[in-house]
Parts: C-alpha cells; sequence; structure tokens
C-alpha cells in the first residue's frame, strides 16, 4: 500500500507533471499527423529518455503512448485521415459529425470516451497485474515454450488482410531474430565477427528503422502535395450533461472491450476499435444515427482504443510478453529505467512499478484537459506539409538511434532497416507481425531446448501443467481467429482509408 | 515557421556530427602522446558491462557517485550491455588509454569469456585499478524443499544420479562453474540448466522448475530473510556474516572457493600517473562512510584491493579456472 502512494505522490512531483503534459501533447502531435504511429512515436522517445531520472522517463512513455492512440481521433475527425490505424472506426462517425457542423462534439466525444477508456483501464493494470506478476513464477521453460506458440498463432490473427503475408512476415521476424549468440551455449551466429551484432540486432534502432525511417522513404517517395486543411469549428468542443450520460454505457462496454483486447497478446487497437463501434451499434437505442454522425459510435470506438492501452501492459509487465509493437518498444524504454518483467514488479521494484502505473493515470488527466482546449489546435498541425515533416523525422530518427550507445553502428542499423521497412510496406506485409515474431523467437527456442535439458531429451514435460494446456488449447483457438476477424469485417461497411503516405 | 524549423534541424545535425567525431578518434592510441598533465580536463566514462538497473550497474553507480564528489570532472556511466558482457568489455579493452574512459570488470566472467570462446578481447588488454566489489557464491534450494541440508541434498543426489537439476545464469557463466565444481568435488551428477541472467535464473528457483542454484550472496540475501529460499552452504573461507548458522563447503570437505569480484580497470596502456589518481580516488571513496552505508543497504558486500593485489587475484583466477574447467567438462 505504502509503494502505491509512493508512486502516486512521485508522479505528482511537478517536474513529473510537466513530463506528463509535454509527453502527452507530444503523443497527440504524433498521434494526429498522418503516417506517424504511436509506436514510431515511443520509438523515437526512448533515446530522449535515456538521460531523464527514471520516474520522469517512466511517465513519459506513459504520456506518449495514450496521447498518440487518442491523438490519431482528431484527423479521423477532422480531416476523414485517420492518424493511426487504430481511429479508423473514429472516422466513420467522426466525419460525419464534421459535416454536420459538429466537429466539437464529436471532439468532446472522443476526448472524454478517451479518457474514460484510458482511466479504467489504468484500475485494471492496478487490480490484475499483481496476481499475474505472482502467476509468472509458475511459468517454467516448457510454458514460455508455448507462450511463444501462441503469441505466434496470434500473427495470422493480426494480418486478417492476408493469412499468408502476415505467415511471411513472422518468418521474417522470426529470421533475424537468429541473429546474434545462441541462447544456450552462446555460440554466436550470424554475427560475421561483429561484436555488436553479438546480443542480436540492436532493437531499438532496428524498430526506429522499421517505423520511422521506412516511413520517410514512402513519404517521400509520394508526391507531395498540400494537405487537407481543417475547418475552423463551429462549435465548442465539450458535451452536455445529458450527452455524457448518454456515452457513458457505451464507454464502459468499450473500455471492457478494450482492455481484454489488449491484454491478448497480438490483437491491438485498431481490432478492439472496430469491436467497440461494432458494440455500440448493436446495443443501442439510435441505431439509425450510426454512419451518419452518432457520438455513440465515436464513443465506442474511442474509448474502447485507449482501453488498449492499460490492458496491452499487463502481459507487457508481468510476463515480458509484449501484446502489440507499441508495447514492445515500450518494453526496452522500461527494461532501461529499471522495470523487471515478473514477481520482482511488485515486491523489490514495486516503487518503480507504481510510479509508473500513477504516471499512466495522470497522463489520462492530462490528456482529457488538453484534448478539451486544445484539440482543435493539433488538428492544425496535422495538415502540415510533407516536406517540413520528412526531415524532421528523418533527423530525429538518426539522432535517436545514435544516441542510445553513442555509436554509428546503430545508425547504420537504423537505416537498413529503414530500407527493409519501407519493402515491408510496399510489398504489403505487416511489421508489427515482424516485430511479434522476433520477440517470440528466442524465447520459444530457449523454452524449448531448456525444458528439453531439464527432461534429458524427453518431450512429456511440455505436456504436464495446465497452464501449458491452456496455453495449448488459446494457441489452436487462436488458429481459427481468422474466421472469426473475417466475420467482424463485415460490419466494416464504409471504412476509410487507413494512414499512410495521405 | 519555416526558417524555425530549418534551424532546429541545423542544431540537431551538428549534435550529430560533434557524436561522430567522438567516435571516429577512438582507436590506435599508441603513437600518441597522452597527455598527463592537467588531468582530468573532460568527463570521465565509466563502461558497466551490464544493464542499467542490474546488480552490477547498481554498484557501480553508487562508488562514482560517491567518488565524484572528490573528482573535478563528472564520471559517466555508460552501460554497454549484452553478451554476457563481452560487448562492454571489448569497448573498454580497445578504449584510447588516456585515462578517459575506464570501466568495471567481473570476475571471473572477464577471465572465463576468453577461454570459452573467440572473445575479441584478452585479458592483458586492461591493467588494474582498484577492486569494489566481492559477492561469495552460495549454493540454494527452496525453503519448502525436502532436503535441510547439504548432506540431505548429496545424498539423494547420489541415490538418484542425473536427476536434481541446477539453474545458473548462462552457459560457462560464472554461476555455472561454480556448480559444476561443487558437482565435481561431490562426486554426484547433475543437470545444469543455463538461463538468461540471475533474474530468471532464481525465477526458475522459485517456481520449482528446478531443484537448486549456486547464486552470489547479495543477490538472495532478501529472499533468504523473505523466507523463501535456503541456503545449504556457502563457497567462503569462513561462515557469511550474515547468516553464520550456514555451513562452508570447505568445512564439509570439499575445497572450493567462489564467488564474484567486481573491480575498476582501464585500458592497458593507461599512464601510471592517471592510474594512481583514480587509484586514490576510488580507494577513498571505497572506505568512505557514506559509500560503506549505501553499499549495506544494497546487500553489496564490499572488498577493496590495491592494483598489486587485484592483478594477483585476476590471475589466481585465471589458474584455478585453467585447473578445473577440464576436470568438470566446461
Amino acid at each position: 500500500m505504502s509503494d502505491i502512494l509512493y508512486g502516486l505522490m512521485n508522479a505528482l512531483n511537478w517536474i513529473n507533471l510537466i513530463a506528463a503534459l509535454f509527453s502527452v501533447s507530444a503523443g497527440i502531435l504524433v498521434g494526429a499527423l498522418p503516417g506517424l504511429s504511436a509506436a514510431m512515436g515511443v520509438a523515437l522517445l526512448i533515446p530522449v529518455t535515456f538521460g531523464m531520472p527514471a520516474d520522469t522517463a517512466l511517465i513519459s512513455l506513459a504520456g506518449v503512448y495514450c496521447g498518440a492512440v487518442y491523438g490519431g481521433s482528431i484527423s479521423a475527425i477532422l480531416l476523414h485521415t485517420p492518424g493511426t490505424s487504430s481511429a479508423a472506426a473514429t472516422a466513420l462517425d467522426g466525419y460525419q459529425l464534421t459535416l454536420r457542423g459538429k466537429a466539437g462534439k464529436a471532439l468532446g466525444t472522443a476526448t472524454i470516451s478517451s479518457f474514460i477508456g484510458g482511466i479504467l483501464s489504468t484500475i485494471a493494470l492496478y487490480l490484475l497485474s499483481p496476481p499475474l506478476a505472482k502467476l509468472a513464477l509458475s511459468f517454467g521453460p516448457a510454458e514460455y515454450f508455448w507462450l511463444s506458440i501462441f503469441g505466434l498463432t496470434i500473427i495470422a490473427g493480426v494480418s486478417s488482410k492476408s493469412i499468408l503475408k502476415g505467415l511471411i512476415s513472422g518468418v521474417v521476424g522470426l529470421a533475424i531474430s537468429t541473429i546474434g549468440m545462441d541462447p544456450i551455449t552462446g555460440v554466436p551466429r550470424f554475427t560475421f565477427g561483429v561484436r555488436y551484432l553479438l546480443d542480436g540486432v540492436p532493437f531499438t534502432a532496428m524498430l526506429i528503422g522499421l517505423f520511422s525511417m521506412s516511413q520517410v522513404l514512402i513519404m517521400a517517395e509520394s508526391k507531395m502535395k498540400d494537405k487537407a486543411k481543417a475547418k475552423d469549428l463551429e462549435d465548442k468542443v465539450m458535451l452536455s450533461w445529458g450527452e455524457i450520460k448518454r456515452i457513458l454505457p457505451t464507454c464502459l462496454r468499450s473500455t471492457v472491450i478494450g482492455t481484454v483486447t489488449g491484454i491478448l497478446p497480438g490483437a491491438g487497437g485498431t481490432i478492439a476499435a472496430y469491436m467497440g463501434y461494432n458494440e455500440a451499434k448493436r446495443f443501442s437505442k439510435h441505431k439509425e444515427e450510426f454512419g451518419q454522425g452518432s457520438i455513440e459510435g465515436v464513443a465506442g470506438a474511442e474509448a474502447a482504443n485507449n482501453a488498449v492501452t492499460g490492458g496491452s501492459l499487463i502481459p507487457t509487465l508481468t510476463l515480458g510478453i509484449p501484446g502489440n509493437s507499441v508495447t514492445a518498444i515500450l518494453l526496452g524504454g522500461l527494461i532501461i529505467q529499471g522495470m523487471r518483467s515478473g514477481p520482482e514488479l511488485f515486491t523489490s521494484h514495486a516503487r518503480v512499478t507504481y510510479t509508473f502505473f500513477a504516471g499512466f493515470a495522470v497522463v489520462n488527466v492530462f490528456m482529457l484537459f488538453v484534448g478539451l482546449f486544445a484539440g482543435k489546435y493539433f488538428a492544425k498541425v496535422a495538415s502540415v506539409k510533407d516536406s517540413i515533416l520528412i526531415p524532421i523525422v528523418f533527423a530525429l530518427s538518426v539522432i535517436g538511434s545514435f544516441s542510445i550507445y553513442n555509436r554509428m553502428f546503430d545508425v547504420w542499423v537504423m537505416f537498413i532497416f529503414g530500407i527493409i521497412g519501407y519493402f515491408v510496406k510496399k510489398l504489403d506485409l505487416n511489421p508489427a507481425a515482424i516485430v511479434l515474431a522476433l520477440i517470440l523467437g528466442p524465447i520459444g527456442e530457449s523454452g524449448l531446448r531448456r525444458t528439453l535439458i531439464l527432461s534429458r531429451g524427453s518431450y512429456a514435460p511440455f505436456f504436464t501443467s495446465t497452464v501449458s494446456w491452456v496455453l495449448i488449447i488459446m494457441s489452436i483457438v487462436s488458429l481459427f481467429s481468422p474466421i472469426l476477424m473475417e466475420k467482424l469485417a463485415e460490419g466494416r461497411a464504409s471504412k476509410p482509408k487507413a494512414e499512410t503516405n495521405k | 515557421m519555416k526558417k524555425g524549423i530549418v534551424l532546429i534541424l541545423a542544431v540537431l545535425m551538428v549534435f550529430a556530427l560533434v557524436g561522430c567525431t567522438q567516435e571516429s578518434s577512438d582507436p590506435t592510441g599508441e603513437s600518441k602522446e597522452v597527455s598527463v598533465e592537467g588531468y582530468p580536463s573532460k568527463p570521465v566514462n565509466v563502461i558497466v558491462a551490464y544493464r542499467a538497473g542490474g546488480g552490477t550497474d547498481v554498484g557501480a553507480r553508487i562508488l562514482t557517485s560517491v567518488a565524484e564528489k572528490n573528482f573535478s570532472q563528472p564520471l559517466v556511466i555508460q552501460n554497454i550491455e549484452g553478451a554476457g558482457g563481452e560487448i562492454g568489455f571489448t569497448d573498454l579493452a580497445k578504449a584510447t588509454p588516456d585515462g578517459y574512459t575506464i570501466g568495471f570488470i567481473n570476475l571471473p566472467t572477464f577471465v572465463s569469456l576468453p577461454m570459452d570462446r573467440n572473445t575479441q578481447y584478452v585479458v592483458e588488454d586492461v591493467r588494474p585499478i582498484a577492486n569494489h566489489v566481492f559477492d561469495p557464491g552460495v549454493l540454494m534450494v527452496q525453503e519448502s524443499s525436502e532436503w535441510e541440508t547439504l548432506e540431505d541434498f548429496i545424498a539423494h543426489a547420489k541415490a538418484n544420479p542425473g536427476t536434481l537439476s541446477v539453474s545458473n545464469n548462462g552457459a560457462g557463466a560464472s554461476n555455472h562453474i561454480g556448480a559444476a565444481h561443487f558437482e565435481y568435488e561431490a562426486g554426484i551428477e547433475l543437470i545444469h540448466a543455463p538461463f538468461d541472467g540471475t533474474t530468471n535464473m532464481l525465477a526458475a528457483l522459485r517456481g520449482g522448475h528446478v531443484d537448486a542454484s549456486v547464486a552470489k550472496i547479495s543477490e538472495v540475501a532478501d529472499l533468504v530473510e523473505a523466507g523463501e529460499l535456503r541456503i545449504l552452504a556457502s563457497y567462503t573461507e569462513e561462515r557469511l556474516d550474515q547468516f553464520p548458522e550456514v555451513p562452508t563447503l570447505q568445512e564439509k570437505g570439499f575445497d572450493i572457493l567462489f564467488g564474484s569480484a567486481r573491480a575498476l580497470v582501464a585500458p592497458k596502456d593507461t599512464p601510471d600517473e592517471i592510474i594512481e589518481i583514480l587509484h586514490d580516488l576510488f580507494k577513498n571513496a571505497i572506505e568512505s562512510e557514506e559509500h560503506m552505508n549505501r553499499a549495506k543497504d544494497a546487500n553489496l558486500p564490499i572488498r577493496y584491493m590495491g592494483p598489486e593485489e587485484l592483478q594477483r587475484y585476476m590471475e589466481n583466477e585465471a589458474i584455478y579456472l585453467q585447473e578445473v574447467k577440464p576436470k568438470i567438462g566446461l
């Protein structure tokens, strides 16, 4: 209990409050800019947080994550261009509201429901993480092997566009993950005598390349043109008490959907937002408004994708298994600041952990106020020209990858993976699946080999524990999830084009 | 608006360039005259070959933050982690020997890595400054386990050869050597399961996925006091101050001494004068009351050694490993 209070007091330190304000604003900006994703924002921010005290750094990371997920809704509502893919469902009704002169209502709904989703998922983080962290000890080598298999089966689910391309992406990630020392014997593999590859390809530099530099190349390739200008708002960014009451049940439902979706590895904000939107429609008393500008539709999508933020951190922190590409990147930043996944999270590292949790709550509050009072200005920035955006992101990518260890090697890694990422996007492969496989590959390999060492070659221990069986069953279910996702997709009638090269 | 952005970018680029030039002025420091006069005239980089927040890093940060108070320049910790310490050790060994890059090494790891694989550094690439920490090894089981004493454990292992498992912090890493040496001297057969680092090695023991573990006392003191783990024996000459009821392996008839030391070293051609300045600085810091109190809070067993003593210690470690490794099949 005292650790929870300590974390709260720590997060309310004025330097941390300023960090929360800045990072949320930066996150909203990144989210609002079409083409810049939450993953990219976090990847670029991590090197900046190295020099900060741990608590400030953790809060800044939380701020960018939450801010970016929310920020996507602003350009979705005002420009009909989702800033991030998870805001695609928001655009369905959000832009209709803008056309009818109710852009302020739409922004207000998005802001308030994002806040509700975010803050309630933070509570889930507080309540569900401690028991799950205790459970982490019961995960032995066999269980980690099955966990990685389960995670890999989800790749089929996240890439519902083309399962084949999703699987190819997964294989690419697994192949890259074999670079570096053998996890059991320490024999170097595919390092070609380069010592900086002994521990595998430098992770953060690789991600900055995959997510940021590749986007620079994509944006630079398409013809530079002025983007749609956001109109001035005709109404205020605020909801009446009656309207808040109207969206509240939708928000609560979507929060549950978002938190649960977040906890499952692989499924992220985009899926949660569509699910939240569909359920809002199903339970609504005003079904006819959906697609014509329903605040319930906006709330259903936004509460869900922001609830994913807290939910997705639960497996990331407790088991060290990130659920999506943003938390995968975030995990790297958290480890550097002294957070450890597993049982120590709430014992010897409890103070750091609870500071991060409290920071998560704080940034959600800031997100509410920044969104309500300044949301419309972010829309103006969202229409900034690519000719200005490209050099900024380019410079940040170079500086960010250099500053991790102050070495040029990482910058070259970043460039190489920028080019790889460019082709990944051109060929319609899935970068999230690559990152997931990169993380899960070594976990699965060492789990398999450790189990066999301990059993002296017998495969029986893979099928002895309850946890193993649960994971096996979940893997089988998830193999069939693409069929489920297809059903879900039927509800996406007037889906606006998602992010990239707008 | 545009001008402002161009300006910001220009400034950022300059920073990047400054970084590059620092990098390129790195190796081949042989012919250069190193200026000893006026040392230190800029911040000193202290390489830690393990990640921030780990045991080595915490110890290094406590010591440098105390030492910095009597040094005219900042001591900047650089965490260059990876490959069991090899990446950071290599960067340290190959750094310009001008006194502006020093670092922490872990023993026996620093000595054993070049024996196990083709590392890009050799032990002679560095010269010692001072030893900081000596962390004795312990053999442990879960508190709830059926083995109350070392004799119970050995008896069970002899009755069921090849069934008891011991987790370690990596194949060939320090705890693996400690466990295998005990296995050899006791005449038993164990399964050695390599895990990724100390935390995971201990998690495997605490979750009951292995039967025992060899660790350093500072890593497990809290868990033992919390009643989760039990120490069967220590790898020390005398009993541990903190746990006087725990027997040593020596008094049980097994002649094994094992522990991990963390020492400050510099690249081998660093001038004597600079080594002397640094040695005095860190000796005073280590022996200061503030440092001793903070080390105690962090469970760090301190043992100062001067350069000569540390040099002998490293040589003895090498002799020990050369003697023991073939016996235990590592």
